[in-house]
């Protein structure tokens, strides 16, 4: 399993891909990011308010093509877990297709995950 | 005449003889099964609390894709051969701590579960001491524990071998034991606004449905467990304290000692269960 880790502190990404790599073909790739989400709603038994830091931005690449960004907020649960088709091209270079995903958080922290895909 | 009574008579001693000899087996046989059978029953009767669990959620849990629980497994893995390995080698010749704990800590008085070990670890050679609460101390109980999954719950009083230590043998021991029926009264004892004790839920009403949720025997084969009120891991400090919460009562400080000895009553009412591993929980 590849785990990059991003700024301070840990926030492991992780990326699982299932299906053939073949041109015209779909995968399925489940991503999973390992972030609180703190929506600045909860409070600490002292009293205290625990600030909001949540992820804005999550993109995802196929090469240099954008596939999908998702905005999202305090509505998404802690760790993250997003689940989507991609569609590969009708032909697959020789050096093999790049998926990339990429998050930022309202604090600044953000992490990058890429993987390539060899024809199978 | 008299020669035929005495070989009747022979006879029917053998007979009666035999027949008291079947009785017996057959009564001994009996016992036996009625025995086996009993342990069958107490052996089956305890059941992990995944069983308890919706098919969705089950299937969370074998879905390594999926479940949650693999970010806190691998940051574990990687904190192990950083601060760890140089010492203990290997997680897997480890495996079976999990599985033992809690024990008597050094001062031979308090317990100490395997999060308050790995804080103790960590204190030796950093000097930012962890909480039983922070993630990499959660992490390192879940690679920990992963490591000890189908190992057989084995938490049994201390035995010291030492001579040196003799004159406190009896002592640690007793101490243990002090814990451990500590833990059963509080297991049987009513508390807070709904005056529930344990037992009557975990004991009384196994199976039965607490709103959405059924209830579960209160092995503790499973922890840390992900849960997905708390969207976290937690230890079985943080879920003996949702309990108290639960029922309304004053909640302890984390790391207290009543946490402790239930969880050691809890740990030896669930001897020989082999553990989970980490598991998500509601």
């Amino acid at each position: 399993m590849a785990t990059t880790s991003a700024t301070t502190p840990y926030i492991p990404i992780r990326l699982n891909i299932t299906g053939e790599v073949k041109p015209g073909g779909i995968l399925a790739v489940v991503l999973l990011i390992g972030h609180t989400m703190e929506t600045g709603y909860r409070v600490l038994d002292s009293g205290q308010r625990v600030p909001k830091n949540v992820i804005e931005l999550v993109q995802v690449r196929l090469g240099e093509q954008l596939l999908f960004e998702a905005e999202t907020g305090i509505g998404i649960s802690a760790h993250p877990y997003l689940a989507f088709p991609v569609n590969l091209p009708a032909e697959i270079p020789a050096a093999g297709v790049k998926i990339s995903v990429e998050w930022r958080d309202d604090k600044g922290q953000s992490g990058a995950l890429e993987r390539v895909l060899q024809k199978t | 005449m008299k020669l035929l009574k005495a070989a009747l008579g022979i006879l029917l001693t053998l007979q009666v003889c035999e027949a008291f000899a079947q009785i017996a087996q057959i009564a001994q046989i009996a016992q036996t099964t009625l025995a086996t059978h009993t342990t069958q029953i107490l052996q089956d009767k305890r059941t992990s609390g995944s069983v308890y669990l919706s098919k969705q959620m089950q299937e969370l849990q074998n879905d390594a894709t999926r479940n949650p629980i693999s970010l806190w497994q691998e940051r574990g893995q990687s904190l192990w051969q950083g601060q760890c390995k140089s010492c203990h080698g290997e997680i897997n010749t480890l495996k079976r701590s999990a599985a033992t704990f809690p024990r008597l800590g050094s001062d031979g008085k308090n317990l100490v579960n395997l999060e308050d070990q790995i804080v103790r670890c960590q204190s030796r050679q950093n000097p930012t001491v962890n909480t039983i609460e922070s993630e990499e101390v959660i992490s390192l109980s879940t690679a920990l524990h992963q490591a000890a999954k189908n190992e057989l719950i084995a938490v049994t009083a201390p035995v010291i071998t030492t001579t040196i230590t003799q004159t406190s043998a009896p002592l640690a021991s007793d101490s243990w034991q002090t814990r451990l029926k500590s833990g059963e009264t509080l297991y049987q004892t009513r508390m807070g606004r709904m005056n529930l004790a344990c037992m009557h839920c975990h004991d009384q009403k196994v199976g039965a449905q607490m709103r959405a949720d059924t209830i579960s025997q209160g092995h503790p084969t499973g922890f840390p467990i992900y849960r997905m009120s708390w969207q976290t891991m937690g230890t079985i400090d943080r879920r003996l304290r949702a309990c108290y919460s639960g029922v309304q009562a004053t909640i302890p400080l984390p790391g207290s000692a009543d946490l402790r000895d239930l969880e050691l009553y809890l740990k030896v009412r669930a001897n020989g269960m082999p553990l989970d591993g980490p598991s998500i929980r509601r």
